[in-house]
């Protein structure tokens, strides 16, 4: 037979240049957030240049030139000024300040200007609350607890190891004591305690169990911790520490594997390969891999961004983050690129959970959070199927999932991640 | 000096041995080799990025990637 003809694969040069113009693409045209927000309400003021002047010279323009219909601020003797009293009126004049508002077309603003009078015009600027008006968020809301069903589930994750790869945990945290903990560090010349923060708040969420006042907080309560850290104090991470401990989490028969961390992912980029043989080394060992979308979107400025890595593998769960009202997070990433599907969606939005002595909770917002409530409740799965495959927990997890109308896949994956609940037969 | 993240193809896996040998002849030097096919190290200069480029048994090459958390005073997270 003739023998077929096969093509040569070839090794590209990695166009850097390329990869390098495309991030000032993207910086310039997704991340226009200033830009996005107009700047001028399309009115003008018209201020006098001389103060002591007075307007009626520039109202006799207003008046033969331009038709318009004058209102004063000295017709306001005892009331506020309320532009719904003056919509008639294409000019309010201030005569105490020398300026006034214009509203008129842009065939008379032009008249305006080139009347070369006695005064300057400058456009209404637009007045916006900042974009980052922190939140005093000290409530002990729980409702993820509740909303994912684990409040009502008879499982509790029993001797289910579950590895929380972050930045380490405060072990003498005292709501875990008397809990299995192994702590690893893979960060140089670091120990695994915790002195960012973020890898206590993300064990709590998915092993945790009630804080001091007896309010439940994380979904797996028995389960057994496995803390990797392979983020900084500092919270930054090389790859190689990650790989490091999945490696180590999928070596120690951990069952579940929970990433809140990410690296930002452009439009049409590919899903990492060394994190995929990572994920997949973990899911042939009879691990389930997940880890946050990313919180590189705000929607409420029409800006999407792609699921980040390593979410974006195939062979790893992408978690996106849901609102109390079980709307998407402001803030949650979506498919964009084909591979960066979201896969499930948890509770990621005004989360409280454990945080280092002495502060001991705090509550957070983040796919971060998200993440966590689902490695938990796959925790409940394995200790209610202990025998099957990774594959066939994640096809139960998906079964079990909320479905959210209204949102879509793109957003929230399969829908809202909730408990198995013990059947009594 | 470049952090560099290595794929081998799955066909050559079995070979992650004598592969990483010969990597370290062409002046890679090897911090970490995972038995999944990954291996990572360091080139001191961008020719001999272009000479591991051109193996058969290579499928990806890039630079290592770093992940970033927001500072813990942050509310998004």
């Amino acid at each position: 037979m003739k023998k077929p003809i096969l093509g040569k694969q070839t090794f590209l040069k990695d166009n850097n240049q390329r990869l390098l113009s495309f991030e000032k693409f993207v910086i310039e045209v997704y991340d226009r957030r200033v830009d996005e927000k107009p700047l001028y309400t399309g009115r003008y003021f018209i201020i006098l240049k001389d103060e002591n002047q007075s307007f009626t010279k520039v109202k006799n323009l207003f008046k033969t030139k331009l038709g318009f219909s004058i209102a004063n601020t000295a017709d306001f003797w005892t009331e506020s000024i309320n532009e719904n009293n003056i919509q008639d009126a294409d000019v309010l004049i201030y005569n105490d300040l020398g300026i006034a508002l214009i509203g008129g077309e842009d065939e008379q603003i032009k008249i305006l200007e080139n009347a070369n009078a006695d005064f300057m015009m400058v456009p209404e600027k637009i007045v916006y609350v900042p974009d980052d008006v922190p939140a005093t968020l000290n409530t002990k809301s729980t409702w993820g607890i509740t909303a994912t069903q684990a409040i009502n589930s008879q499982y509790t994750g029993k001797d289910i190891k579950v590895a929380i790869l972050d930045t380490g945990f405060d072990v003498n945290h005292p709501d875990f004591k008397g809990r299995k903990i192994t702590t690893e560090s893979f960060v140089p010349d670091e120990t695994a305690d915790d002195v960012h923060g973020h890898g206590t708040h993300c064990i709590g969420s998915a092993c945790g169990s009630l804080d001091m006042n007896g309010q439940r907080y994380g979904i797996a309560t028995d389960a057994e911790i496995y803390a990797g850290k392979v983020l900084s104090n500092q919270g930054s991470g090389a790859q190689s520490w990650i790989l490091n401990g999945i490696l180590w989490a999928a070596n120690n028969d951990c069952k579940v594997i929970s990433m809140s961390l990410g690296s930002r992912v452009f439009p049409g980029q590919s899903y990492d390969m060394a994190y995929e043989r990572a994920a997949q080394d973990a899911v042939s060992k009879g691990a389930v891999v997940v880890a946050a979308a990313g919180n590189d979107s705000r929607r409420s400025w029409n800006q999407f961004n792609p699921v980040g890595s390593p979410a974006d593998c195939p062979s790893v769960l992408a978690v996106a983050a849901l609102d109390e009202t079980l709307n998407i997070a402001d803030f949650s990433n979506r498919q964009i690129n084909p591979t960066g599907e979201i896969d499930i969606a948890g509770p990621g939005v005004t989360i409280y959970s454990s945080w280092p002595m002495p502060l001991r909770y705090r509550t957070l917002s983040g796919t971060s959070m998200a993440t966590p409530h689902v490695a938990g409740i796959v925790a409940l799965l394995w200790e209610q199927y202990p025998t099957v495959t990774p594959t066939e927990i994640i096809s139960e997890l998906r079964n079990l999932a909320q479905k959210l109308p209204g949102l879509l896949p793109m957003d929230v994956g399969v829908g809202l991640t909730t408990a198995p609940l013990k059947s009594f037969s | 000096m470049k952090n560099i993240v290595i794929t081998i193809s799955e066909d050559y896996i079995k070979e992650l041995g004598s592969i990483s040998d010969s990597l370290r002849k062409d002046g890679f030097e090897i911090t970490n080799v995972y038995e999944f096919g990954v291996i990572i190290g360091t080139v001191a200069d961008e020719n001999i990025i272009e000479k591991l480029r051109k193996r058969k048994e290579i499928i990806a090459l890039t630079e290592e990637k770093q992940a970033n958390l927001p500072p813990p005073d942050s509310d998004i997270q």
